[in-house]
């Protein structure tokens, strides 16, 4: 298997190069940076770090890619509101029965937007793993070149990735639902249900994490969509604990720092429906409430609901795949893939060293 | 001279990772600490005595739900401040940084004049905030009784309850958030962005509390904040600014809830007079800046 492959140097040149032979560079133009085990500190440095050399190009590449989908998404939702108030108002006043315009919007919303967005978020992430595995391995990659990786089959991997991943878990998932409904009241058929159904999610927790490296490979390594998932299953092997204890602090660390950032800006997205929300409590504390009032308040939310989901998806795409593959090359030296003779957890005491390239 | 022998210095790690991770990380622990522990409060003051039940409207529901839980709550933000806050940021400075704390956090005195200006600069800042909180309040149309309402927490009705408040709003918050964003963060940021340092820590200090509404205002407070330290090299006026300004609400609400006229009335704080209290705290600024010409040529 050529990620198998003994010697930092050959990974290098397979994987940094184009591995088409495009773009090949020869070990001398190679700047090594440290690839060792990384301690907890380490990592965050690390992410911090290519966070800071690639800001420049992945804004670009998300400002290219995820942002006219996320207007997109935000058009989506803005009307899918508006007319889900404006259906209410109209079943309210007695002029309809149903949410008759509501089919055809949500029809349009997951039809249109939602798989503009997927493809745009998942080409975005893809193009910043691509640019933090160059960082890494000390070769600074520009944006239209990553761009130019990613752009066909490694977009096409990804994807079949992740509805494989989405396949699975649904299949995890709805086994013991089905299980469930078939109980029929019965108490004890609804509690055996209930432990499967937990256990299909601590099952579910143990595959997500295994596979949590599968578009990372495919970025860095070029692995077809089997491969990547069966490389993320060996790479992650018996540090699985590791990697979950990581990667669930690396989530809620970022999921914290973006909203920090996300919720006074979430407040111009949410601006009209704050007013018309303050506007029926008002009317409602005065003993006067409006009944159009719940109608226009749902009308309003389109706007914030569509930049709040944006603001949160631009700003994982910016971070999420930094840390992802910063772990992932940490578990690569882990696992000696770059020709370390010994393993140093302590790197807090001593100065890192540069790995030879052999 | 401070010996910087920590564990992340060490190690030669970025110093704004270090201040950041530090943020994050004591961000995280505050704020899902303060919701647990005023979980359990707001929990146990249900189980020692039964919550109001019989309310006329749904003002009337949220007034007594605010006044039943005023207390719990106080209880758990002056605890998870100590706990969750002080104390790690402590941790981090000795085990990240240096055994030497004090020094590093910057816990040492200052002139009187200085004291003097920075009381003087946040006591002038004040009506720009009320001010703006004014503003917003009317943009968005935010009935009164909300506001009253969502107010309680920091309102006190008796003279005891105004002296316990001033613990929990004004002392408190003065302690621990400054030395976590000034002694901490901006300490940390400064060793390499220098006098960006305020900058960075102002905005993320506004960013902090998770207040929209209050963002211009907080982070105007924070950058008076920062400021002070980094132009005095010592906590001591930041504090002395914070604890003025968290005083002052304390002060306005409790003269409002009894009746008298406060300064935090949105209403009578004109334009005209945050036309001239903002420069002139700017002013005082400045003044400090000057004194403090000594404090910044000796070593950090």
């Amino acid at each position: 298997m050529f990620w198998r492959a003994g010697s930092f140097g050959n990974f290098m040149l397979r994987n940094w190069s184009g591995g088409d032979g495009h773009n090949r560079i020869s070990p001398e133009e190679i700047v090594m940076l440290p690839i060792e085990p990384m301690r907890l500190g380490d990592l965050f440095d690390r992410t911090f770090r290519i966070t800071g050399r690639t800001a420049a190009r992945s804004a670009l590449i998300i400002l290219m890619l995820l942002v006219p989908a996320c207007l997109l998404l935000v058009a989506g939702m803005s009307e899918f509101y508006a007319t889900l108030g404006e259906d209410l108002e109209s079943i309210a006043s007695g002029q309809a029965s149903t949410l008759e315009d509501i089919p055809s919007v949500l029809l349009g919303l997951l039809g249109l937007c939602l798989p503009a967005v997927f493809l745009a978020d998942l080409a975005a992430e893809l193009c910043v793993t691509t640019f933090t595995g160059a960082e890494m391995t000390g070769t600074p990659m520009a944006w239209q070149q990553a761009l130019g990786r990613i752009a066909g089959i490694r977009l096409a991997r990804a994807a079949g990735v992740v509805v494989l991943q989405v396949l699975a878990a649904g299949a995890v998932i709805v086994a013991p639902l089905f299980f469930l409904s078939l109980s029929g009241g019965d108490v004890g058929l609804m509690l055996v249900g209930t432990v499967i159904l937990l256990s299909a999610f601590i099952a579910l927790i143990f595959l997500i994490i295994r596979w949590a490296f599968a578009l990372t490979i495919i970025a860095c390594e070029d692995a077809g969509v089997t491969d990547s998932l069966r490389r993320s299953w060996s790479l992650v092997g018996r540090s699985w604990w590791r990697v979950f204890g990581i990667l669930l602090l690396f989530n809620i660390l970022a999921s914290f720092a973006i909203s920090l950032l996300t919720t006074p800006i979430s407040l111009v997205g949410f601006w009209s429906f704050y007013k018309e929300y303050f506007a029926m409590l008002g009317s409602a504390a005065s003993g006067r409430p409006d009944p159009k009032a719940m109608a226009e308040l749902i009308s309003s939310m389109g706007t914030g609901v569509g930049v709040s989901i944006s603001l949160s998806m631009l700003l994982f795409a910016f971070i999420r795949p930094v840390y992802t593959t910063v772990l992932y090359f940490d578990l690569r030296a882990r696992n000696q893939e770059f020709g370390q003779t010994t393993e140093t957890p302590d790197v807090g005491d001593k100065p890192i060293e540069f790995i030879e390239l052999t | 001279m401070e010996r910087y022998n920590g564990t992340w210095e060490k190690s030669g790690r970025s110093l704004s990772a270090a201040a950041l991770a530090g943020l994050l990380g004591i961000g995280i622990i505050y704020f899902y600490g303060q919701s647990f522990l005023a979980i359990i409060a707001v929990f146990s003051t249900r189980a020692l005595r039964d919550p109001p039940n019989e309310a006329n409207s749904m003002l009337e529901v949220l007034a007594r739900s605010a006044e039943f839980t005023k207390t719990p709550l106080r209880i758990s933000l002056t605890i998870s401040q100590f706990l969750l806050m002080l104390l790690p940021t402590l941790w981090l400075v000795k085990h990240w940084h240096t055994p030497d704390v004090r020094s590093y956090l910057r816990l040492r005195s200052c002139p009187l004049a200085q004291v003097a200006l920075a009381f003087a600069a946040a006591v002038l800042f004040f009506p720009f905030n009320v001010y703006i909180s004014g503003l917003l309040t009317e943009m968005l149309n935010i009935p009164t009784e909300f506001v009253t309402i969502g107010q309680q927490i920091f309102t006190a009705s008796t003279g005891g309850e105004f002296i316990f408040l001033i613990f929990v709003v004004a002392v408190t918050p003065a302690m621990c958030e400054e030395v976590l964003f000034r002694g901490y963060a901006q300490r940390t940021f400064e060793r390499v962005l220098g006098w960006k340092s305020v900058l960075v820590v102002g905005i993320l200090f506004g960013l902090y509390h998770m207040q929209p509404l209050g963002l211009f205002s907080l982070s105007g407070l924070g950058l008076i904040f920062g400021f002070l330290f980094f132009a005095s090299r010592s906590i001591l006026p930041g504090m002395v600014a914070h604890f003025t300004n968290n005083f002052l609400v304390v002060l306005s609400l409790y003269l409002s809830a009894n009746g008298q006229a406060g300064p935090m009335e949105a209403g009578q704080v004109s334009p005209a007079l945050v036309g001239i209290s903002l420069p002139c705290s700017g002013a005082a600024m400045y003044i400090f800046y000057r004194l403090s010409e000594q404090a910044r040529l000796s070593p950090a």
